[in-house]
């Protein structure tokens, strides 16, 4: 059978929140869904699963009527939903009463339930966060009832606070394919019947990579599965070199050349590295103007050699001071210390 | 460096004087007022320029004091001299209007430039040599402040490194540096920025605690409308009862008003026609009237009559019977045949008139009974329509009963209908209103909640803004220490350069006052608070036990000593000018020997011939040159 599987897609989460864009993303992150939603309407999958944080916080009346409208919208295809860690359901909401449209198969107990596919020959397993953290590991123990018939395992988490998963044993676990979300990056292995379907646009900076939904062909002999990248934007890392004649004209020059090969209409994370003169230091601030600049980070380091500066200058300060420090295995504070009090010789001295 | 010639183009009272200087010692004789200590300017000059005082210092300072008087504006000299083997010629113009320094390299006659200059006389600073190569005597002063005067001069030797000049900039540098990293990244708040952080935690917790409430809230609110809901469903299902009831009382009393309307019908029907038969029986009465009693009368009499004739009659009848039965014998016995027939006329006759009679009686019988009948017929029918009527009118006062207590029912089920209808729609009405109600404070509440988890959003982010403000913090706090660690280092490498310098510094001078002295003071030790102290073989004195010689010879030693640490491999001529007047021949003797055995170049000025006479008597080389 045909699944279209996807997860984190965390509606309502605006990313950058410093930036200009982070209310557009907020809005781009909604039109994506929309748009998977149109294509799960094209494509007529099997099955439509959402391996939960659907939403980024507990949805309130209008997000749900919303989503409940899109999901009426592809009916009769079946939507397999789970409530994550982000959108967990708490007591007596909404969320926990809502009334979806038939097709809508809303697993929303704390605890592991089944439920039967008739036309599918299929039994989904599955169970839903009511708090923002399960400590246990409540997926190492299940397994399907009626081996004969196609199990799926819809789950969310797989680190330590979220439902931590044995990774080696859903290969042998009897499911015939576990769709996996909390993960923010795609992930699955060569004939292997689990992926994480990874967010549906990435939500923020370190989110870098392709991102959209898995088109995954599930038979009982095996399983297929098949990115297909859906986002709008991506997040990029870009490493700038420095050097001693670096110039800030000359950076935002290379910062803006690199963002335009790139791709305009993506994010980036910029990293400075490299040795710079003392005079030079970067202005983080004029990098985020150049626009599309997400985080600046600033690794470049003095650059001094003091091998040099010690052997010209031994018979004063300058050389006695770095004679100081051991040429090896300084500590961070050491080597800051070592090039400050340098600097401020050298400064001296003119 | 050794300095090989002097011009003195146009300085004090010299005018294109050359002097010569040669290693070793050079004595430069001359008597007062000869020129020496302009000389010994010069040198000064040649190496550092003259600036001219400010304002009143003008008048009197040594620019004005060494400008020619008598050729204005002519102000210059020339000095050649030798450093590491390479010879160097430097031209000066003094004029300030004029003012100008060249240094030319004499072997390939490159002009050096500015850059070259300072490093060709690396680290020889006006105060240095002050405080070094050029040695004047302490004298003037009285006892006591002689080793005040050595104190301080100690002092100042640790301002003659240029290195501490170093330190104190570059500890300034570093202080600044650790100024603005502070300023900047808010290091000095970092208290402030980790009580909002819990400030945070608290804001955090409490709008826990008020989500939960509202959520709380919210149970109870559903709850509530459940119980509401099944209220009014409980209700309305009442209601629907109740006009169920209702309409089937209203559809009774329908039936009932029909009824009592086909009763009404019944009862004019019955009415009329009891009026019907009043009617009839009113003409009954009147046509019995007619009839009259007269005729009951006639009939009674009629019927006595009859009776009697009745009875005649009967007479009458039986007689004819025999009469007949004696026809009969008469005419079948007797055979009489007239007998017979007269018999029989008579019996005929006789029959005749009985069947007339009778007939007539018959007749009028028939009439009597007639109207007999007609009467008893009346009667009858006037009974029967008397019954009639009574049965009417007891059916019309049973309909009455009927009617009246049909109505009565009637009334008392519109009353009651009435009261239902007027009860009914209250209660389901109430409970929608408050229905509504109900809804519009679920809607509040969502409202409500919205608010707090955007203020937890809020929060969040807040939280995630304070540690990044801490993160900055904490990488500031470790530059900081860095710079703190580069400062106290800077110190420490200071400390350790001045205290070895210290300690070269007595040693050096050690050597120098062993020397000076023939041994007489073996050690030469100034402590870090500068006090100075000499040693013999059995004694330690304090500078202030001395004679002024001896601390002219400790001057000596620590200025000879002090020049030998800064200038190190690139030594400088010593300028001695009138150093040794205070001393006596041997120290001089001694003085001069360690001077000409320890150091490259000397230049002495001085105006006596002691020196000369004492070199001589040492026969220790040395050059004169006379003034």
């Amino acid at each position: 059978m045909r699944i279209i599987h996807t997860a984190d897609i965390h509606l309502g989460a605006a990313p950058d929140k410093k930036r200009t864009w982070s209310k557009l993303r907020e809005k781009e992150i909604w039109q994506t869904f929309e748009a998977l939603i149109g294509r799960v309407k094209e494509e007529q999958p099997d099955l439509f699963i959402i391996a939960g944080d659907l939403f980024h916080r507990p949805p309130m009346e209008r997000e749900l009527r919303e989503v409940a409208a899109l999901f009426a919208d592809i009916a009769p295809i079946p939507v397999v939903l789970i409530a994550g860690n982000h959108d967990y359901i708490r007591k007596n909401s909404l969320y926990e009463r809502f009334a979806w449209s038939d097709n809508v198969i809303f697993l929303k107990d704390s605890i592991m339930s089944r439920v039967e596919l008739k036309d599918l020959a299929t039994d989904i397993y599955g169970l839903s966060y009511t708090e923002q953290e399960i400590l246990a590991p409540v997926y190492d123990h299940v397994e399907p009832q009626d081996e004969s018939r196609i199990n799926i395992l819809v789950a969310h988490g797989g680190d330590e606070k979220h439902a931590p998963i044995r990774f080696q044993r859903l290969p042998v676990s009897g499911f015939d394919y576990v769709a996996l979300g909390h993960i923010h990056k795609t992930a699955w292995a060569r004939h292997a019947n689990f992926a994480y379907a990874g967010s549906l646009e990435p939500i923020d900076c370190t989110e870098t990579g392709e991102h959209g939904y898995l088109d995954v062909d599930v038979r009982k002999e095996g399983c297929t599965v098949q990115f297909v990248p859906f986002a709008k934007r991506n997040y990029k890392m870009l490493r700038i070199a420095v050097d001693l004649n670096a110039t800030l004209v000359g950076l935002r020059r290379s910062v803006s050349t690199a963002i335009s090969e790139e791709g305009e209409e993506h994010l980036y994370h910029i990293v400075f590295e490299g040795e710079r003169h003392p005079d030079f230091q970067i202005d983080c601030e004029e990098i985020y103007m150049l626009g599309n600049v997400a985080k600046v980070e600033d690794e470049t380091k003095i650059s001094y050699d003091f091998e040099k500066l010690k052997r010209e200058n031994e018979d004063n300060m300058l050389g006695v001071f770095i004679d100081s420090f051991a040429a090896e295995d300084l500590s961070e504070i050491e080597s800051k210390a070592l090039a400050y009090g340098v600097q401020a010789l050298l400064d001296a001295e003119q | 460096m050794i300095i090989k010639e002097l011009y003195l183009e146009h300085f004090g009272q010299f005018h294109e004087k050359k002097i010569k200087l040669h290693k070793g010692l050079n004595i430069i004789y001359g008597e007062n007022e000869a020129g020496k200590t302009t000389i010994h300017t010069f040198i000064r000059g040649m190496l550092f320029g003259l600036e001219r005082g400010r304002g009143k210092a003008a008048k009197q300072d040594t620019y004005s004091k060494y400008e020619p008087w008598d050729m204005p504006g002519a102000y210059s000299g020339s000095m050649r001299f030798e450093i590491a083997g390479v010879n160097y010629r430097m031209d000066r113009e003094f004029k300030t209007e004029r003012k100008s320094v060249r240094v030319i390299c004499e072997d390939n006659g490159k002009l050096l430039t500015p850059e070259e200059q300072k490093e060709l006389f690396g680290g020889l600073f006006e105060e240095s040599y002050y405080n070094t190569v050029s040695v004047s005597q302490l004298g003037g002063q009285t006892d006591g402040d002689l080793s005040l005067v050595l104190k301080q001069y100690a002092a100042n030797l640790s301002s003659t490194k240029h290195a501490d000049m170093n330190l104190k900039k570059a500890s300034e540098f570093l202080r600044n540096k650790k100024k603005q990293m502070v300023k900047e990244n808010q290091v000095d708040k970092k208290a402030v920025w980790k009580n909002a952080w819990l400030d945070l935690e608290e804001k955090e917790v409490s709008q826990k605690v008020e989500l939960k409430a509202l959520e709380e809230q919210m149970t109870k609110l559903v709850a509530e409308q459940q119980t509401v809901q099944t209220e009014y469903d409980r209700e309305l299902a009442t209601e629907q009862k109740e006009r169920d009831t209702l309409r089937q009382m209203q559809v009774e009393c329908k039936t009932l008003c029909d009824r009592q309307l086909e009763l009404i019908k019944e009862q004019k029907d019955l009415q009329t026609k009891i009026g019907e038969k009043r009617e009839q029986i009113g003409r009954m009465m009147q046509a019995l009237e007619t009839v009259g009693l007269s005729t009951l009368d006639d009939v009674l009499a009629e019927m006595n009559r009859q009776e009697k004739k009745n009875c005649i009659s009967l007479w009458s009848y039986l007689f004819f019977l025999l009469s007949t039965i004696c026809t009969a014998y008469v005419f079948l016995v007797v055979q009489i045949p007239t007998a017979g027939f007269a018999c029989l006329a008579i019996t005929l006759t006789f029959l005749a008139v009985f069947i007339f009679r009778t007939l007539r009686r018959i007749e009028a019988k028939k009439e009597k009974l007639m109207e007999l009948e007609k009467c008893k017929d009346i009667c009858i029918r006037c009974a029967a329509t008397q019954s009639e009527f009574e049965q009417l009118r007891k059916t019309c006062e049973e309909e009455e009963h009927k009617s009246a207590a049909l109505n009565q029912r009637i009334q008392t089920m519109e009353r009651e209908i009435q009261k239902k209808i007027s009860k009914m729609p209250e209660k389901t009405k109430e409970i929608a209103k408050y229905q509504v109600e109900l809804k519009q404070r679920e809607q509040k509440l969502q409202w409500e909640m919205e608010q707090q988890f955007k203020k937890q959003e809020e929060l969040a982010e807040e939280r995630a803004g304070i540690r990044e403000r801490l993160q900055i913090i904490g990488e500031a706090e470790v530059e900081v220490k860095a710079v703190e660690l580069a400062l106290s280092r800077l110190e420490e490498v200071a400390v350790k350069i001045k205290g070895s310098f210290g300690i070269r510094l007595n040693e050096k001078a050690s050597y120098y006052i062993d020397r000076i002295t023939g041994g007489k003071y073996r050690k030469l030790v100034m402590d870090d608070d500068l006090q100075i102290a000499v040693h013999t073989d059995h004694r330690v004195l304090e500078v202030s036990q001395l004679s002024k010689g001896t601390m002219e010879q400790i001057y000596l030693s620590l200025r000879l000593a002090a020049a030998d640490l800064i200038f190190e491999q690139e030594h400088k001529p010593m300028l001695l000018d009138d150093a040794f007047v205070a001393y006596d021949n041997k120290r001089m003797a001694m003085t001069l020997q360690s001077l000409s055995d320890m150091v490259e170049q000397s230049v002495i000025f001085t105006c006596h011939t002691r020196e000369k006479a004492v070199l001589d008597k040492s026969e220790i080389p040395y050059h004169v040159i006379k003034l």
